[in-house]
């Protein structure tokens, strides 16, 4: 019965003795008839994947000095030179603004592992793969690509790729989402999409920032449709999650920042996210690498937060939130899951694990449900530990674009009407309190009309702006 | 005219074999003698040609340079055989001289007292089929063959045995 | 009409000026085969350049590449030696062309012991081996000489015997005569000895080619390149790869002669007579390197151990029950 392993090699050999040989002859012999499929490269080129990781392209204007590739980087092959300048303040008694401008931005190709780690890390999309390949030096020191050779690699990006068929359309609510997004809160492709979508908006403002007078106004539209949704989520914005929305730490601060440019004067164009084309091509590729990486990985409450949030380009209303009631209770989560997965062919430990991180993923769908409903719920449990957070709403109110300027988005948060205040009164009220605080009339106006607008959206549907609202901090 | 030829070709070929019958004596490295070895026995398969003895000539090449000379090269190399020269000479050159010279004179004298003034006509003959040497073999000379080849197989026999090492000995 | 007539010198003069151009054109075209055989079964392309139409003319283009080379000779290495040991693994090779019937009447000698002479004057390569080896002063060379030796001396002995039993079948030894006394089918007749003496034919070839699976004297992983490891320029090319390619092509041309039928054609049939048997051999002995080149891509190197192990325990003792067979058939079969 047990036979050792040199007696049952023996044995599996007699019987064949010269056959694998011969098998090995018929195989080239195949080869020899079959047609060559030899790509003669220098005389023809490959359509090489658009996902190709070829080289590396910088958007030079899209970044910030933010470093987190040059930290992220495992080679640590990316350098990175900047320095502050001090813009002089917008107005009287202002505060002087401080920008990061970039210096140098350098990636050494001879030790890059081509990991793409730092183009995934990046949260204002200034680094892009490209196809191109052909960069052999005969000097190592000339794989040093310096920013100005970085950023002539951007005419190599590709435009993103289309959208597989029945995917989910960033920026429109999922498919599933009335009963996925509260059942287990499992990322779907569109929930990662439509987080990444504020990021490209926030990079089209980043891109019109170095100081340029005749975007102020544009600059300022777009950090509107930035802010909005994160301010309307304030503790979202300002929150750090760091680990997995990626969006959501960059967008909160750039926010901010831009709120205070913006103050001036803001006009909704809708055109400013069309017009800076990096946006739209950011917001596609962010989107498709988020999609990969999402789809593997189930995606956490923080990304669930942002993307709940109407993103500004597309005019969805309001979105239908969880509720409590809706939500799945942990236990049936893990034993649904566990049932799915073992279904699938899963082997045992692996379809436990995913049963616990549904598992784990509905009781904090659930205490976020809580925590969003209306007050007599529950209280929310964890305070959040950033600053923001405490912050009353108003006053992180950012400029909302006026109903005529933006009918489609706001249109029918105006029409909405209000069990509690009406949004004409709050604006009224705000008015009234900031010029009492002794805002200027700009501030006051942008705030009132901020409050008017929140109470008009709260009272059109009070589930999910509460939900928005709410949802950031308690992760 | 042909017989000119033959003349020239002979001469040659015996010029080739006595140089390098001597080098194979006086060369002081052991490959080349073994080289030299293999001209010599080259320029006797010619003179076997030459007297329209193809089958052994090609049996001279076969056996002695094919495989005599290539088993000797082996064992030189796989023992000792530095390049350049290194002297292998023993003092006993007097000796090996006196035995070479005592065959040589006892060979002349057999082959002189055997052929002598008889002239062998080679003109319009085929030379010696293949066919005839074989019936020779098998018939008239088939006990001298046999005998050579049980002396064959015992030196074979011998030869295992000697250079097979015992079994306890392997493992002491 | 102006009527030439030429003295036997002159003939032979002439034949030996056409195997000198045949044989070196041969070589060049079957490196090219080499080339574009291994790479199509390995799924590649191969050369496709050199001379532009799919780099027809790459061996010519390497060859002259080679001339160009500075000829070097080590320091430490026996000159003389060195330098003619390329020669005596050369000569050899185009000598066996001399006795190889293309046609009834086309060959440059047809010895009365035209087998015999082969196999005696493929042998001599092996000192050449040897000599290269041994004069190089390096050790892989001299590790890869001796290899070559010991292999050539293995598997001499099978070649041999199998070439014994086709001359018993044949009962002559000259070449013209084993084709005349071979019927169709060939290479299966007599039945199943046909076969096998071929078999053990083309493995002792390989052998004694070194080709894969029985390089080990060249394995370049262990040796480098065995004992032509310290060659350069023509010297290398014509002691490695000129010698190998043309040793393949001679070898081909002997086993269709021994036992494909060299020059006839290759079904009995009248029309096909038509067809100059110069053309059957060369489909025959093309055939033939195909194989050996399939045979060569398809199969891995044996360890050293291996490849006597299968000599002397398989391939000889085989041989010689082969002999036994073919005696039986002559005796007894019909």
């Amino acid at each position: 019965m047990a036979l050792d392993v040199d007696q049952r090699l023996e044995r599996a050999r007699r019987p064949g003795f010269g056959i694998g040989l011969l098998k090995g002859m018929r195989v080239l012999l195949k080869h020899l008839f079959k047609r060559n499929s030899v790509i003669q490269y220098p005389d023809v080129k490959q359509d090489l994947s658009p996902r190709t990781r070829g080289v590396i392209a910088l958007k030079e204007e899209n970044c910030t000095v933010c470093m987190l590739c040059a930290r992220e980087c495992p080679d640590w092959c990316i350098y990175i030179d900047s320095h502050k300048e001090t813009l002089p303040p917008k107005r009287e008694g202002g505060r002087p603004r401080k920008r990061n401008v970039l210096d140098r931005f350098a990636i050494d190709y001879a030790l890059c592992m081509y990991c793409g780690i730092c183009v995934e890390v990046c949260p204002y999309d200034a680094l892009f793969w490209s196809r191109e390949f052909e960069y052999a030096e005969y000097d190592i020191r000339q794989l040093t690509h310096e920013k100005e050779k970085l950023s002539d690699w951007m005419a190599t990006v590709l435009p993103p790729t289309e959208l597989e068929e029945g995917a989910d359309i960033p920026g429109q609510p999922s498919k599933a989402a009335p009963a996925a997004a509260a059942a287990t809160q499992t990322a779907t492709p569109t929930a990662a999409a439509t987080a990444a979508t504020p990021a490209s908006v926030t990079s089209s403002a980043t891109e019109a920032r170095p100081g340029q007078a005749q975007t102020a106004p544009r600059e300022g539209t777009a950090a509107t449709e930035a802010a909005r949704p994160a301010a309307s989520a304030p503790d979202a914005a300002t929150t750090p999650a760091p680990e997995t929305a990626k969006p959501a730490p960059g967008l909160a601060e750039e926010v901010k920042d831009q709120q205070m440019d913006s103050t001036a004067e803001a006009r909704a164009e809708p055109e400013v996210k069309r017009d800076a084309g990096g946006a739209v091509e950011a917001e596609g590729s962010q989107a498709e690498v988020e999609d990969k990486a999402e789809a593997e990985t189930p995606s956490t409450p923080e990304s669930t937060a942002v993307t709940q949030t109407p993103p500004p380009a597309a005019a969805a209303p309001s979105r239908p939130a969880p509720r409590i009631e809706d939500l799945e209770q942990p236990e049936d989560a893990y034993a649904r899951v566990l049932d799915e997965q073992s279904k699938a062919g899963s082997s045992p430990q692996v379809a436990e694990a995913r049963a616990k991180v549904a598992r784990v993923k509905a009781e904090r769908a659930m205490t976020q449900a809580r925590a969003a409903a209306p007050q007599e719920v529950a209280p929310t449990p964890e305070p959040s530990g950033a600053p923001g957070a405490a912050e009353p709403e108003p006053e992180q109110g950012p400029v909302a674009p006026t109903p005529e300027e933006k009918p489609d988005s706001s249109a029918p948060q105006a029409e909405a009407s209000s069990p509690g205040e009406d949004p004409e009164a709050v604006f009224e009220r705000v008015l009234e309190e900031e010029r009492a605080k002794g805002s200027s009339d700009a501030v006051a106006t942008a705030r009132a009309k901020a409050a008017r607008m929140r109470a008009g959206r709260g009272a059109g549907s009070a589930g999910p702006q509460e939900q928005e609202g709410t949802k950031g901090p308690n992760d | 005219m042909a017989d000119t030829y033959l003349q020239v070709i002979f001469w040659a070929f015996f010029a080739l074999m006595a140089i390098a019958g001597i080098r194979v004596v006086t060369t002081r490295n052991v490959i080349h003698a073994a080289l030299y070895l293999v001209a010599t026995l080259l320029g006797a398969a010619s003179m076997y040609v030459l007297l329209y003895a193809e089958f052994v000539a090609w049996v001279q090449v076969l056996v002695y340079v094919g495989a005599v000379v290539v088993l000797m090269l082996f064992g030189l190399m796989l023992t000792r055989a530095p390049i350049g020269s290194a002297n292998f000479d023993n003092n006993q050159r007097l000796v090996g001289a006196v035995c070479a010279g005592l065959l040589f004179a006892v060979t002349s004298f057999i082959m002189v007292g055997a052929f002598e003034g008889q002239e062998i006509d080679f003109t319009g003959t085929e030379g010696t089929k293949v066919q005839s040497i074989g019936e020779a073999i098998f018939s008239i000379y088939v006990l001298p063959f046999e005998i050579v080849s049980v002396l064959l197989l015992a030196a074979l026999v011998g030869a295992v045995v000697i250079s097979r090492r015992d079994e306890g000995r392997v493992d002491s | 009409m102006i009527e030439i007539t030429l003295t036997d010198w002159q003939i032979l003069l002439v034949k030996l000026l056409i195997i000198l151009i045949v044989v070196p054109v041969g070589a060049l075209v079957g490196g090219y085969v080499l080339h574009k055989e291994m790479a199509h079964m390995q799924h590649r392309l191969g050369p496709m350049y050199a001379g532009g139409w799919h780099g027809w003319a790459q061996t010519l283009a390497d060859g002259i590449k080679f001339a160009y080379k500075e000829d070097i000779i080590p320091a430490s290495a026996d000159k003389r030696v060195f330098s003619l040991a390329p020669a005596v693994i050369f000569v050899p090779v185009l000598l066996l062309y001399l006795v190889i019937p293309i046609d009834q009447n086309l060959i440059v000698e047809d010895l009365d012991v035209g087998l015999f002479f082969l196999l005696a004057i493929g042998s001599v390569g092996s000192i050449g081996v040897l000599m290269a080896g041994w004069s190089s002063a390096n050790k892989y060379a001299l590790i890869g000489a001796l290899r070559s030796a010991g292999q050539l001396i293995a598997y001499e002995l099978p070649i041999v015997l199998s070439a014994a039993a086709i001359a018993m079948l044949a009962g002559t030894l000259s070449l013209v005569g084993i084709v005349e006394a071979q019927d169709w089918p060939y290479i299966v007749w007599p039945p199943g000895i046909g076969l096998a003496l071929f078999l053990l034919f083309l493995a002792g070839a390989m052998a004694e080619m070194a080709l894969p699976p029985f390089d080990m004297p060249v394995a370049e992983s262990e040796l480098i390149t065995g004992p032509f490891t310290e060659y350069t320029g023509m010297r290398f090319i014509f002691g490695f790869f000129f010698a190998e390619t043309a040793h393949m092509i001679a070898f081909a041309a002997i086993g269709t002669t021994l036992f494909l039928g060299g020059y006839k054609p290759i079904v009995p049939w009248e029309p096909l007579e038509v067809i100059p048997g110069v053309l059957w051999f060369f489909v025959k002995t093309s055939f033939m390197v195909f194989l050996l080149l399939w045979v060569r891509f398809s199969f891995p190197r044996l360890r050293e151990d291996q490849l006597q192990k299968f000599a002397w325990k398989a391939l000889i003792p085989l041989s010689l029950v082969l002999i036994l067979a073919t005696g039986a058939w002559i005796l007894y079969g019909p």
